[in-house]
């Protein structure tokens, strides 16, 4: 089975708004202007309506409630919109039970969070990465988003196959999916990010983000695949083979990373679950 | 028991939950505690089978020098700050030293060669050095594999049970 089949299998993947990846494709240009993000949201007024709702939650603390899109870019910052906006758009798809994972409703999109939450840590703490911060939260939200298909189209004989290599074999599960399918869920969401007509950056981070590019330069992947392991540390693994993930050696080296340096992030992402509870209230 | 003609409905069971980081130590026999997503965190339960006093701490990292105002606001992240508060809390409700069981679940672990994300094993480490270096010991324990654990523990009987997602539950 080719990614492509299986992606044109899927039938009933809940739509995502327009108007949310029009946002994220800004993410592609090298300067983005409030005018353009609210152009971006204008034209859609079901989103907008619950960005506002989002926005006049007690979490933001305005003092004054924003009644405009306008308003609210102009006083939260688009990077703050852009989170809020990708809560809102991909919160309802994500919160799905996914049963070929014994991922249980909202386990995925609690992960996807966490690692977006990750994601910038890291891209803060790696400045020679020259990661921004909402290219970082965007890709670590949308990362396992090949799973919503995989979780659709696999049928219990292969879930079967896969989980007896992860068992007997002792070998991650992208590598297993790999054997079983032909493909893995990280092909699969690039390929649905690629369908949405979202930046290649993106794409390609979500496609390697168990095997990172590291040359010639290191690339997006590379803070993918560390958020999402720093993430399944942190507590958030859901399924049964949570923590059937591999550490790509290379990369390990080549940013001479340390345990400390590990600790420290799961640390510092444990003390941020307030955001991510909230965020999760968002959707 | 409450009754309802001829019916009995039993009281619900208090569940108290212990968070990512936390800690619980009680002597309400009749209580549930319980703890979700052990990764390669660890979940440490200790008992007293007579005072039917138990604990339960759910740590996420080995040692707390690599943070130390983290230590202080939340000293039950780490296991050489938490599991001296989780057996001093015990004592302080009437535990008996000589009688505390120590059962142990998580630790799990990544596919990692280099083991520089090995956190379920410096964990468990951490805390088989610490038990010993006071004279106790790890009475049962299911640590490390690949996969996420959430643990039940029956203050009346002092019984745990350990689930995994797609797996049935078993005694630990």
């Amino acid at each position: 089975m080719t990614a492509q089949e299986l992606v044109a299998k899927v039938k009933n993947l809940p739509p995502v708004p327009h108007a949310a990846l029009k946002l994220v494709s800004l993410l592609d240009l090298p300067a983005v202007s409030n005018t353009e993000v609210v152009q971006a949201l204008r034209c859609d007024n079901v989103l907008t309506a619950k960005l506002l709702r989002a926005c006049n939650s007690p979490y933001f603390g305005l003092a004054e409630p924003v009644g405009s899109v306008d308003q609210a870019v102009f006083i939260l910052g688009h990077q703050q919109i852009l989170h809020i906006v990708l809560t809102i758009a991909f919160g309802s798809a994500m919160v799905v039970a996914l049963p070929g994972y014994a991922v249980e409703a909202s386990e995925l999109w609690r992960h996807s969070l966490v690692t977006a939450t990750a994601s910038e840590m890291i891209a803060k703490e790696f400045t020679d990465l020259n990661i921004e911060l909402p290219v970082a939260f965007t890709v670590g939200l949308l990362h396992d988003i090949g799973k919503l298909v995989l979780g659709q189209t696999l049928t219990a004989d292969l879930q079967v196959k896969i989980r007896r290599l992860i068992e007997h074999e002792h070998i991650a599960r992208a590598e297993a999916e790999k054997i079983v399918l032909g493909t893995d869920h990280s092909e699969v969401g690039a390929l649905l990010l690629q369908s949405w007509h979202l930046p290649d950056e993106l794409v390609e981070a979500v496609a390697n983000h168990h095997q990172p590019i590291l040359t010639p330069k290191p690339r997006l992947s590379v803070v993918t695949h560390l958020a999402d392991c720093v993430a399944h540390l942190a507590g958030s693994a859901p399924g049964w083979d949570g923590y059937a993930v591999r550490i790509n050696n290379e990369l390990v080296t080549s940013l001479a990373i340390t345990p400390e340096q590990i600790e420290q992030m799961v640390a510092n992402v444990r003390e941020s679950s307030d955001r991510v509870d909230q965020f999760m209230s968002l959707a | 028991m409450t009754a309802i003609g001829k019916w009995t409905i039993p009281a619900p069971r208090k569940t108290l939950v212990v968070g990512v980081a936390d800690m619980v130590v009680s002597n309400d026999s009749s209580a549930e505690l319980v703890t979700y997503s052990l990764g390669s965190c660890l979940g440490i339960a200790i008992y007293d089978p007579v005072k039917k006093i138990g604990g339960l701490l759910h740590i996420m990292l080995p040692d707390s020098k690599i943070d130390s105002a983290k230590a202080v606001n939340m000293p039950y992240m780490f296991l050489d700050t938490g599991l001296p508060r989780l057996f001093h809390a015990a004592y302080n409700l009437g535990a008996d030293r000589g009688r505390l069981t120590v059962k142990v679940a998580g630790g799990a672990q990544l596919l990692d060669e280099r083991n520089i994300f090995n956190i379920g094993g410096r964990n468990f480490q951490a805390l088989i050095d610490l038990i010993a270096r006071n004279g106790l010991a790890i009475h049962s324990r299911d640590v490390g594999g690949m996969t996420s654990r959430t643990l039940r523990f029956d203050l009346t009987t002092g019984n745990i049970t350990i689930k995994s997602p797609g797996a049935d539950a078993y005694p630990l």
